[in-house]
Parts: structure tokens; sequence; C-alpha cells
């Protein structure tokens, strides 16, 4: 009994599990990719026919033909860009300060950082909607690249923070030695020696601000309006239009965070992990 | 004492140094990157607290402002001070009342599937078997899709005129006529969760794998040698070790379940009719559609408080799990 348990009821389970999670995982993202490139009546019909005949890109051509759909993509590409950039340059700066220099009032930015991560967003759309609207800056990208920035930095000092301290104090003395200046030792010896961390931080960054929505949703009216609050109003509005177009703008805000989850697995699986320690 | 007489002295050199020097005083970055420790650790921080303070405390205390009046902007953009009412009212208000028990059933049943689901995948994980690899490259996609997209897929799953779901059923022969599955206001509560805890599944089961790995071999061997059965390896060695994890793991998706805004609004739209409008749903409705900003701050406000506290909790879990740390 005992052996027929580990020779074949085992492996059996164990496969099996494998089977459903990759199940779990994939079907709705192959099924939103398969309407994206088949015609709605093949779908919609009961049972749905698909057929490899009637595979078409097109739905993606028109898509991305569509003005305020490529502007979306566009707005959302430079918004994601630039608030990574900002994480990374702030980030690094008071990551480095908080895990090699020692100044005063260094734990009350810390439990400051840890407490605004608690804070849901809920709470401050509406003064922000006020204050963007008050500096004239609703729908630019300045707005949202201040509000994302401001609300992902916690996370990225924590994680950056974290992958800093694992590397040894020795490696930056030996570079001060040897005449680097502190911001030479922070972005010569430091950011290349957490290198991965670094990457790792930055597509966190990067991911947080693509999937962002509702301060995309309250704060940018028409101009830099990004692709996840323009897909969220194409869904609701998709009485005669066709399902298929959203289908592949869903697909289209996709694409880039899942290629790079695929590309830079190994690096976000460590940035996860390091990321909720404290 | 000693460093404050080396300091002085130090100046003391530098004056003199002044005094007789005759090369051009230091360039800017020279003095720049003489800066004593304390001043440049300031500097490095300050443009991160300089954000922090412009755009998360002041919104903070304007939104506890505003939670303290009377803000109907459908009828007027007065404010009227009426101190803690809004928060007197959430308890009686017809809308949060029937909010609670929905936020309730969808957290209690988003944080059983997450949980559950995570616990076995991470298990799974951390057995041997082929291409192991590119499983766990595909099992953490839903990590990086964007919760109002998951909220697209998973309404586009269950749909009634062509979700998969109906398909599949029809074809394995268990109904014969598509489900409208988003008319009943528990069964769309229950896909609110289902896509919910698709989207939380990878890092949950990251980190309970990562827990897992960190339990030492030796436990196991010990145990085996004493003649426990798998489950009771598991459940007297893998799982205390694991506890603080789980409980975080709970705890994330309270908080999540109290945070869900961005998936319903794609999901369901909070129908039918209000079915699926949870208490953060609620609050927006409150801002946006109503214009009632004082009771929506007040809403706001609570659900923070109650977020926070769980934080604290899960926070506390973290920091035990890795007493390193010196944060």
């Amino acid at each position: 009994m005992r052996r027929m348990l580990s020779t074949w009821v085992r492996p059996a389970l164990l496969y099996g599990l494998v089977a459903f999670f990759v199940i779990w995982t994939l079907a709705p993202v192959i099924w939103i990719a398969t309407m994206s490139v088949q015609p709605e009546i093949n779908y919609v019909s009961v049972p749905p026919h698909l057929s490899l005949n009637d595979f078409s890109l097109r739905w993606y051509t028109e898509m991305l033909s569509q003005a305020d759909v490529a502007a979306a993509l566009k707005n959302s590409v430079i918004t994601s860009v630039a608030t990574m950039a900002c994480c990374l340059v702030f980030g690094s700066l008071a990551a480095y300060a908080l895990a090699r220099l020692k100044f005063p009032r260094r734990n009350l930015f810390l439990g400051a950082s840890v407490i605004s991560r608690m804070i849901p967003s809920m709470v401050l759309i509406i003064p922000m909607f006020l204050i963007m609207r008050w500096l004239n800056l609703r729908d630019t990208y300045a707005a949202l690249i201040i509000v994302y920035s401001t609300f992902l930095l916690p996370y990225v000092i924590w994680m950056l923070k974290n992958f800093f301290d694992q590397i040894p104090v020795a490696l930056e003395s030996a570079a001060r030695m040897d005449g680097c200046t502190r911001l030479g030792a922070l972005f010569r010896v430091m950011i290349p020696a957490a290198a991965p961390g670094v990457v790792a931080t930055a597509v966190f960054a990067f991911i947080g601000a693509w999937n962002e929505f509702l301060f995309g949703l309250i704060l940018s009216t028409r101009e830099v309006t990004p692709i996840t609050v323009k897909l969220s109003g194409l869904v609701s509005s998709t009485f005669h239009s066709d399902t298929s177009l959203v289908a592949a703008t869903g697909m289209l805000a996709i694409l880039p965070v899942v290629a790079l989850v695929i590309i830079l697995n190994r690096y976000i699986v460590r940035g996860l992990v390091e990321g909720v320690k404290y | 004492m000693a460093g404050l007489l080396d300091d002085r002295q130090a100046g003391h050199r530098r004056s003199v140094i002044a005094m007789t020097d005759t090369r051009p005083r230091a360039s800017f970055w020279q003095r720049f990157n003489r800066m004593d420790e304390g001043r440049f650790g300031y500097l490095l921080i300050a443009p991160t607290a300089l954000l922090m303070l412009v755009f998360l405390a002041l919104p903070i205390g304007y939104s506890i402002l505003m939670s303290l009046n009377r803000i109907e902007l459908t009828i007027s953009p007065d404010w009227k001070f009426i101190g803690l009412n809004n928060f007197g009212g959430l308890l009686s208000d017809n809308q949060v009342n029937a909010a609670i028990p929905r936020t309730l059933f969808f957290a209690a049943l988003n944080v059983v599937f997450t949980t559950v689901l995570a616990l076995v995948l991470s298990i799974v994980l951390n057995e041997p078997f082929k291409g192991r690899r590119w499983v766990r490259v595909f099992i953490l996609l839903p990590w990086a899709v964007a919760p109002v997209v998951s909220g697209v897929m998973w309404r586009y799953m269950f749909h009634q005129s062509y979700g998969l779901i109906n398909a599949v059923l029809r074809a394995l022969g268990l109904i014969d006529k598509y489900v409208v599955w988003f008319d009943d206001p528990s069964v769309a509560l229950s896909v609110a969760a289902i896509a919910s805890a698709w989207k939380a599944l990878p890092f949950a089961s990251l980190i309970l794998l990562a827990a897992m790995q960190g339990i030492p071999e030796s436990l196991y061997r010990a145990a085996k040698m004493d003649g426990a059965s798998i489950l009771h390896r598991f459940w007297y060695v893998t799982f205390p070790h694991l506890r603080p994890t789980v409980i975080f793991v709970v705890v994330l998706q309270i908080i999540a379940s109290l945070q869900a805004f961005d998936l319903i609004f794609t999901l369901t739209r909070g129908g039918p009719g209000q079915g699926t409008v949870v208490l953060n749903y609620l609050t927006f409705i409150n801002a946006f559609e109503r214009l009632s900003l004082g009771s929506a701050s007040a809403l706001a406000l609570a659900l923070a408080g109650l977020i926070m506290v769980l934080s604290g909790i899960s926070l506390s879990l973290t920091v035990r799990r890795t007493p390193k740390g010196q944060a």
C-alpha cells in the first residue's frame, strides 16, 4: 500500500495539481487572447466554434490605429517609465541614506514610510483631485508621475534598502579609501553591486505605475488617460462595438508587463520576497 | 565627547588653513562631498520626504478636515462644520449597512480561496517535477496583470453569452443553457473573490514557498525517522513554521478586500443593482457620483483606520519572521 502510494498516486496527484494551477493561471489570459484574434460570432455562438482559419490580428491593428487607444498606450509608457526613473533616483538616494548613514530622526522617517504603505488610495483621492486642480496639474503627466512616485516610493525604498543592507560595508569603504565620494560610492559601487535587486525594484515600480487605475481615472480627463482607464471605458460601453476589440485592448494592456515577467522572472521573484521583509 | 573635540580641532585646522592657504576656495562639489554624515543623510531623503509631505501628509490632513464637515456638492459648494457627525452617521447609513455584509462575504471567500490555493501551490512548487522552472515562471503572471484587466478577463470567463466557463460546463453536459452568473449578487461576489484570489495567488504562494524553504531539512529527517507520515510531517513540522506567513497572507487578503475597487469596477460595475458595491466601492460612489465629500471622507478614513490596524498586525508578523532586520 505504502509502495503504491509512492510509485504512482503521489506523482499523479502532483501532476494533477500542477495541471490545475497552470490551467487556473492561464485560462483567463488564453481566453481573452483567443477572443482577441477571432471574430465575435465565433465565440458568441453556442457552442463556440473557434477556428484557425478565422485567425486574424485585425482587431489589434484596428485598435492601434485608433488615435485614443494608441495615445493611451503612449501615455502609460511615458508615465510608467518616468515614474520608474523618479522612484529609482529618489529611492536609491533615500535607501542609501537609510542603509548606510546615521542621521537624526532616521527612525522617524523609516516609521513614516512604513505607515505610508498602509494608507489606502481612496483616502487620498479626493484631496489629491482638489490639490492637482489647484496646482493646475490636472490632466498632465506631471500629476500622474508625482502621485505614482509618492505612493510607490515607500515600497521602492524598502526593497532597495534591503538589497543595500546585503552588500558588505567593506566594499564601499574600499571605494571611499580609493578616493570615491559618497555619491560616487553609491552610483559606482552600491548600485552595480545590488544590480539584480535594482532591476527587480525598477520592474516593480514600472508595473505598479502601469497597472494603476484609480488616480488615472480621477486625475486625467483626456490628454494623459492611461491604458487601464481607456480599457475600463471600452468595457462599459461595449453594447454596439465588437467585443474582440475590447479583448485586443486588454491584451495590449498586459503585453508589456507579461513580457517583463517572463524575461525578468528570477529578479522579480527575489524582489517580491525581499520587499515584504522589514 | 571625543568626536566633538576632534571636530573642533578639525575646525581649527581648517580655519588655520583658510587663513594661510592661498588656493581658491573649495568648489561646490568639494564642499558637498565633505558634508557631515547627518546633513548628507537629510539631503538624500529630502526629495522623498518632500513628496510624502506634500502629496501624502497634506491630503490626509485635508481628508480629515473634510470628514468633519458636511459637504454636499450637488446642493452647494459650502462646507458646514459638523464635528464627528459624519462618522456617527456611517453606522446608521443604509448604503453602508448594505455594503458591510457584502464586504465581509467577499473578504471571507477571498481569504479562503487565496490561502488554501496558495498553501497547496507552494507545496506543489516545493516538490521536484518536470518543467517546474517553467511552471514557476507562468504562475507569476497574474501578479503582473492590472486588477482592471483581471476584472475584464474574469468578466469574459463568466460572461452570459460568451463565457468560457459556460461553454465548458455545457460541453461537459452539466448545464443545457448558459447561466447568467452575474445576475445573483452572491455569485457575482464569489466571482470577484475568485478573480481577486487569482491575482493574489502568485505573491501569496511565493512568500509561503520562501518560508517553507527556510525550514531546516533536519526536522523532516528527524520526523521521518520517528515514522511520521507525509500528513503528519506537514501538520507537525511544516505548518507550525508556516503559521506566521499564513496569518500574514490572511491579513493581506483582508486588507485587499477592504481596498477592492479596480477589479469590481470592470468586473460588474457594482451590479447587479448594488449587489457588488463593497465598502471601498461605496466610498468612490459617495465621493464621485453623489459628491458628498464629507461622508465619503469619513468612510474612507474609517476604512483606513481598520486597514492600518490590520497592517500593524501583519507588520508585527513580518518583523518577527526576520529578527535580524535592524529596522
